[in-house]
Order: structure tokens, then sequence, then C-alpha cells
């Protein structure tokens, strides 16, 4: 019972079904060898194509060549078969597989999910969704490169007047002193990854001890901390579903080649594959 | 009266841009946010690169852009160390979208020739006639047609709508517009500030003209839609990029000039087939203009002498000697950034370059042993490629808007994949003390003008306030340059000054060159450590070979410490030794548009 409400389980029916369907309706499994059909539909197709390429209608004596042709490649195309022309032809076999992933890609597009199955999405994927933490912080970029004398006793000099509250002459530049709810991603963007994970372990309204980013050396007093929330599915509903029919895509493909191949035995003689 | 009506109308224009370029400076710029993007990137829905082997559409353009983790052509996991804050997907707008089609049963373009050619997997024969037909301007049978087109161009831009995440992650509408009259590169990247777009973009089957393509763009404008078009590979352009005719080969004019610099603010300063920013045999005493050079002839990846009409030194320099002839400067046009690769992903990063042409360019033994890249005679072609140049801007919000407003009026600077942060103005009366205000950008902004703008001279010498800080993932800085570039009417001048150097340098003043910086490089393990050099440098700089009423223009060059090539990178990857015919490391750098000193 639990699998049966597995959405991509009804893919997999209706994949089958897909499936089914297409070999049956395939004319040339039910056609007679011996005996070439043409039909309305192919003619109205070989119609197609010619206005197509030529953006005009064929004439009647264009229209006798087209389906000429068309009954020559047919005969052409049977007696290749026959002679298993079609074996060992990477061009043909790459074009086949080409028509059955398309098939396979088509499915994702016949099946829309319901807002219960969009909302168990954005549960199960929370970390794709959800909004960045969001930081306020004061920061001092220390430019060691100015020290000539011994860099920690400056560092110790810079920490005890930020403890006492004093002006300081380090100039902010591009960095700015004050950063008011930035972002996870903003933050890691301007002072790289390091300084970000130190931001997450520092105590709310304390200067820092001096903390190394891919900048240089920072002091830095976290203010606030907001942990990014789970956003209602409503204000993202296309983003979930744009990420749900991506994934689905993904797994179907997947999925249905699992299930072809679960119906071969593949064997690989290679000397030196099975001896790993 | 036509003519007197039409020339008003530019000048109305003109006021118009004028008006918009402060529109920024109305509020603090001190907390501006500085955004890294490219305006120039490919992927299967161009012709070539689907010719190429790349199967990537625009989903995994956008999505490797904004930092997810998708496949590279080989099928390895790739992703960017730092996502862009903005992109500008720029396929071919020639055949857009058809590529996919041409191995889609029952689409319109599945019985056409080179259908079957890619159909039977004869990709470089497709290639071939697709830039043939390109070239000539004639579509290849069945892929031209207009519907079609229509309905692609559609599709093409819902793409850029789907990603466009405001605050976090901008995408712009744009596309390329391939030009290629006689093999010489004029391709230009044309980009809108918003979801007003046209119905079909104007191509190079339409016109291989810029002037017709700046005609296109002036009837959109007429009708509420923002636009303008980025040049690129000057180097490619067999001098006709930077020349004094127009396409007709006929000496440009004022009018010339004028719509030139309306309709193309920006050129790429360079990207993955090279840099176009200055050349050795035009810079003789510049020791850092030979990077990232390629000189060839496009179409057939055969080399080609440099001219100086494909450098945007040189530009700026005649652009100045044109204004006397002519009554208009017509190249002055400021820098982005761009990779242009057409494998749909482009990391800009040495340590993890994966090719820029899909199949092509994809393994590092294919980069540096296979006959590819553009040079399919010579073995490791793809040597000579870069993994491309990224654009930077500093805006008050991550947004459509006050990007291209930034673009627009030049106020962006290129950097050779590296994310320095730089920020650069002119004026009179900056105070030795400017950097210690902590609103030291508000106050550069009134007392001064920043990159891309005229200064208006005063007879006062000009000072220059520049500050770089390195990026948080690269090496450290080695010096700040201030180039500067002026005429007498019959020669052309340059002069470089380094106004910053880290480690204690100084100029020596015999032969005006500081020591070079050192190089911690270890090729065997392609490793650097940032021993040496500077985390930030700055500098107020007066120029001090000033003459009163001559025009100049300058800009700015800051320089990394010497860090691995990405062939480097390969060849430790491989286990041999790096290819001897390009550098194995290199000094990444900032580029900034310039200043117009400009004498009413």
């Amino acid at each position: 019972m639990f699998l049966l409400k597995d959405p991509l389980l009804h893919f997999l029916v209706i994949g089958a079904l897909l499936f089914g369907l297409y070999f049956l309706l395939d004319p040339e499994a039910f056609s007679d060898p011996a005996k070439i059909v043409v039909t309305p539909g192919d003619i109205t197709l070989l119609e197609e194509n010619f206005v197509r390429l030529r953006q005009r209608e064929p004439s009647p004596e264009e229209l006798r060549e087209l389906i000429d042709n068309y009954v020559n490649e047919e005969i052409y195309y049977r007696e290749a078969l026959a002679m298993g022309l079609d074996e060992n032809d990477s061009v043909i076999r790459r074009r086949l597989r080409q028509k059955m992933e398309f098939i396979t890609k088509d499915i994702s597009n016949l099946y829309k999910p319901t807002t219960a199955e969009l909302e168990q999405y954005l549960q199960n994927n929370t970390a794709k969704f959800q909004r960045d933490t969001r930081f306020s912080f004061r920061q001092v970029f220390v430019n060691t490169d100015k020290f000539s004398g011994n860099v920690s006793e400056e560092l110790a000099r810079i920490a005890q007047r930020l403890n006492e509250n004093k002006a300081l002459v380090e100039s902010t530049g591009f960095l700015q002193a004050e950063y008011t709810l930035a972002t996870e991603h903003e933050v890691t963007r301007i002072f790289g990854e390091a300084f970000t994970k130190q931001l997450f372990r520092q105590t709310i309204d304390v200067w820092s001890k001096p903390i190394q980013s891919q900048l240089g050396t920072h002091f830095v007093k976290l203010e606030q901390i907001v942990e990014g929330e789970l956003p209602q599915l409503d204000s993202i509903y296309q983003q979930v579903y744009q990420e749900w029919l991506r994934d689905k895509n993904q797994a179907v493909q997947l999925s249905i080649l699992g299930q072809l191949k679960s119906r071969y035995e593949i064997i690989i003689n290679n000397e030196e594959t099975s001896s790993l | 009266m036509w003519n007197i009506t039409r020339k008003l109308g530019t000048t109305l224009l003109l006021i118009s841009f004028a008006t918009l370029s402060h529109a920024e400076n109305s509020q603090s710029r001190s907390k501006d946010k500085l955004l890294f993007g490219t305006l120039h990137g490919h992927s299967s829905w161009s012709i070539d690169a689907y010719g190429l082997g790349n199967r990537e559409g625009p989903d995994e353009a956008y999505r490797f852009a904004r930092g997810e983790e998708v496949k590279d052509a080989s099928g390895n996991p790739a992703q960017l160390k730092m996502p862009l804050d903005f992109f500008m997907l720029s396929d071919h707008a020639e055949m857009l979208g058809t590529a996919p089609m041409l191995t889609e049963k029952g689409s319109a373009v599945y019985d056409t020739p080179v259908a079957k050619l890619v159909q039977e997997g004869k990709a470089t024969q497709a290639f071939t006639m697709i830039s043939n037909a390109i070239i000539s301007g004639k579509p290849l049978e069945g892929l031209g047609d207009p519907k079609v087109a229509k309905s692609i161009w559609q599709r093409y831009v819902e793409y850029a709508e789907k990603y466009n995440t405001p605050g976090k992650f901008t995408t712009f509408i744009g596309y390329e517009w391939t030009s290629l009259p006689g093999g010489a590169n004029m391709h230009r990247n044309v980009i809108f500030k918003d979801s007003k777009v046209p119905e079909a973009p104007f191509t190079a089957m339409d016109s291989d003209r810029p002037e017709d393509l700046w005609s296109a763009m002036e009837e959109w404008r007429k009708n509420g839609i923002s636009v303008f078009a980025m040049s690129h590979n000057g180097n490619a352009s067999l001098g006709k990029m930077f020349s004094f005719t127009d396409s007709d080969g006929v000496f440009i004019t004022k009018e010339y000039a004028q719509r030139r610099n309306l309709n193309e603010p920006l050129h790429e300063a360079g990207q993955v087939k090279g840099v176009s920013m200055a050349h050795p045999q035009f810079s003789p005493n510049d020791e850092f203009a030979d990077f990232e050079l390629w000189n060839y002839y496009l179409p057939a990846g055969a080399p080609v002498p440099p001219l100086r009409t494909n450098y945007v030194r040189e530009a700026w320099k005649m652009g100045l000697g044109l204004q006397a002839t002519v009554g208009e400067n017509p190249f002055k046009f400021g820098l982005k950034g761009g990779s242009d690769t057409h494998g749909s992903i482009n990391t800009f990063e040495e340590f993890n370059n994966r090719g820029n042409h899909s199949l092509m360019d994809n393994t590092p033994k294919k980069r540096m042993f296979a006959k590819a890249g553009q040079r399919e005679s010579v073995e490791g072609g793809s040597l000579f490629l870069n993994p491309g140049t990224l654009t930077g801007v500093w805006v008050s919000k991550n947004e459509r808007g006050p990007i291209f407003d930034a673009l627009q009026r030049k106020e962006s600077y290129a950097t050779s994949g590296t994310r320095i942060k730089l920020r650069m103005f002119a004026g009179y009366d900056f105070s030795p003390k400017l950097f210690s205000d902590p609103n030291w950008v508000d106050t550069a902004y009134q007392k001064g003008v920043p990159m891309g703008a005229d200064l208006v001279a005063t007879g006062k010498p000009v000072s220059i306030a520049v500050w770089a800080m390195k990026s948080p993932i690269s090496g450290n800085l080695d010096r700040i340059q201030i180039i500067k570039l002026w005429t007498d009417g019959i020669r052309d001048y340059e002069k470089i000054y380094d106004v910053a150097l880290s480690d204690n340098r100084k100029v020596d003043p015999v032969t005006g060159k500081a020591e070079k910086v050192g190089n911690t490089v270890d090729i065997k393990n392609a490793s650097y450590t940032n021993d040496i050099g500077a985390k930030e440098l700055k500098a107020v700089w007066q120029d001090p070979d000033f003459v009163k009423g001559q025009d100049a223009v300058y800009y700015v060059r800051v320089l990394e410490i010497p860090t691995p090539r990405w062939s480097t990178f390969d060849a430790v990857q491989l286990g041999v030794e790096p290819a001897d015919t390009v550098p194995t490391t290199l000094q990444e750098r900032a580029w900034s548009s310039p200043v117009w000193l400009v004498n009413k």
C-alpha cells in the first residue's frame, strides 16, 4: 500500500503504459512483411514535411515523387533489416537510443503533482529552499601588512581599545564597520568562507579574539543572528514545482533505465576489469 | 532639415543618458555592494556550441552560474567556488535554439543537410557549414524560418525570467549578434535592461554591419526598450574593431562617433579566446602587457600579426586624436568581462578549469595535447585559451536596473577572473587623508568622478584616488598602476605609474620601475603562498607630468602576485611537465574603465 502512494510509481505505471502502447501501435509490428500500405496519414506527414522545408504545397507531381520515394525507402528499409544491416551501426544505435530517451523525457510532463506532493517535496528538501541565515555584526579589519613590530602585541592593543569602546584609527575601506542583517551568502562573498564559519561560532555582543579570514585579520562583534525560515509553499510555488519537475525527470529516466536493465543479464568479459 | 532634427534627436538622447548617470548619486554610495558577473556565455542553444558536442541547454548554464553543482562535459560534478551575482546567457541569435532540434524527429529542421551531418556524428563538418553560413550571412536551408525563430526567442527569454532572483542572482535577457565580415570578429552582445524586449532579435543574418545593429536598437528605444551592445574580441577582428572607417570603408564622422558611444558603451577586456587590452608590440615598455594574448584568424585558427586597431589601449589613445579630427571621440567605451564559453559552464578560476568548448577541451589531456581550440593544426591548441574574465560593478542592489545603469554609464571594471575589489575616482581636490574618512566613497563622488566618466579640465593637475583589496579566493596584491594615455596630434603616448607597491618596495627613480614582487609558486604541486604581496593597496596620486590644456585618458591596473596558470594544474593532474609553449604562472589582474580628462 505504501508503495502505491509514491508519485514515482505513478510515473512508472504511466511509463509502462506508454511503452506498451508505443510498441502495440507501431504499425510495423503487425504489418504483412510482403505488403506496403501507404496510409492517408503517411501522405499528410510527407506533405507537411515538404511544406516546412519549402514553405509551399507540393504539386501533384511532386507529391507522387514523395510517395514513390517513401515506398522505395520502405523497401530498402525492410530489406536492410532482413539482411541485419542495422546491427553494429553506431549511427542507427545512437538514433534509437535518443528516441528512447526522448520518450522517457516526455513522461514527467504527463503528470501534474498535487499541492500536498509539492508540500512534501518542500519539507524533504528544506536546504534547497530555506532562506539564508542573516547576521548583524560589527567588524574591524586589521591590515597586519602594515605592522612593523610584534603583530600579537598590536592586536592585543586593538582588542583592549575595542573592549573599552575607544575610537580606532583603523579605516574601514571596503569592509564596512557595521553590517545589518546581511545574508550568509553576502557575507561569504565579501569575506570568504573561513570568515562565515567563524561568525557562526561567536558569542552575541562580545568582541571576538582576532579571527583569520582569506582576506586577513578581523575583530567581530556579533549582535544578532537570525535563522533563515522555510518559506510557505504559496510564496515559492513555481520554484518548488520547477525543482520537483527536474528531480522527477531525472529519477524517472534513471528508474526506467533500471527497470529495462533488470530484464537483461549483463556480462562484461574484460580480464582487467574482472581481476579488480 | 531632416538632418538637423536627427541630430537634435541624438542630442536629446545623450541628455537623457546624462541625467540617468546621476541616478545612483542621490543616495550614499558608501554601502554599495560589489557584484561580479559575466555577460557572455553560450549553451547548446548556440548552434556552434551544439556542433562542438555541447548538449546542456540554458537550464544548466543558469544553474551553474548561480552556484549549483552541475555536470561538466565529461559528466563530472562541477561547481563554482563562489557563485556569480549576475549572468547573461548570450547564445548566438543566428539560428538560435535550432541546434537541439537537429536530432528531434518531426522538428522543422530535422531533414536539413546540416541536421543530417549532426545525426551522422560529423560534428566538425557541421560546425564548418554553420560557420560558413554565419560568415556569408546566408542562413542554412530550413533554419531561417522567422516563425520558428520567434517562438524559440520567446522560450529563450522565459529562461532568463525564470532564473532572475532580485537581491541574490540577477539574469539579463541578451544575445550575441554574430557578425563575421570576411572572417573578422565584429561580434556584439546585446543586453536588455528588463522584460521589455523586441519580438525577435536583430541578427547578423539581417545585417552584419554594426551601424545597422545600432539602427535596430535606436528603433527599439523609441518603443520603450532599454538596450545597448557590448563588443568583444578586438584581438580577433583583423584590425576592424577600432578602425577609423565605417562598414563602407568611409572615414568616420561625428555622427558615427556619437552613435557608437551611445550604442556600445563597453568592450570585453578579455575572454577565453584572449585578452584584448594591450600588446607588447605597441607597449614595449610595459612588462605586464604580454598577458593571455591570442592572435588568430577566427574561422581558420591561423596566426595573424597583431594590429593596433585590435587593442583597447590603442583605441583609447587613437580616440583622443579622432576627437580633434572629427569633433567627437568614437572610442569612449568602458570595460566588462565575460567568458564566451561554448560549454554552458565556465569556472573563471584557474584552479578549477573545465575547458570552455565542450568535447573539444573537456579533459586535461585534451587541453594539453589535442589538436583543437581554434588552432587545429597545432597540438595543444587549447593551451592558449584561458578561463575568461569577470565584470565588477558597485551598486545599491543586486537587481537588473542598478546593474544595467552602472554598465551603461561605464562605471564597471573587468578582472582576469579573480575577485579583486576596486574603486577608482579622478578629481582635483582629494585630500591625501581621504581614505581615513569612513565615508570616503561619498566624499570621492562629491569631489570627483568615478571610472567611466569624463573629468572636465580646470587647469589644475589631475588627482586619482584608488583602493584595491585582494580576492578571498586568490593571491595577494603586487601593485596598483595608473596608465596614462595622451596624444600630441602626431604621435600617441602612454606612461605607466606604479602608485602603490607591496612589501615596502619603491620605484627606482632612474629606471622608473619597481623590482618584481617575487614568486612563491611551486610548479610541481601547482600551489603558492601569500607570504609576499599585500592584502590591500591604496593611493591618492597626483599626475606629476600634467600638461595644462592636454586631453588624456587615465585607467587603473591592479596586479596580483604570481599564481599557477590553469595549464599548470592540468600538468600536475596528468603527472607531466607543464607545456613550454605557455607560461606556468600568471599575475591575475583587474582593469578599471578609464576616466577621460576633457578640455572643453
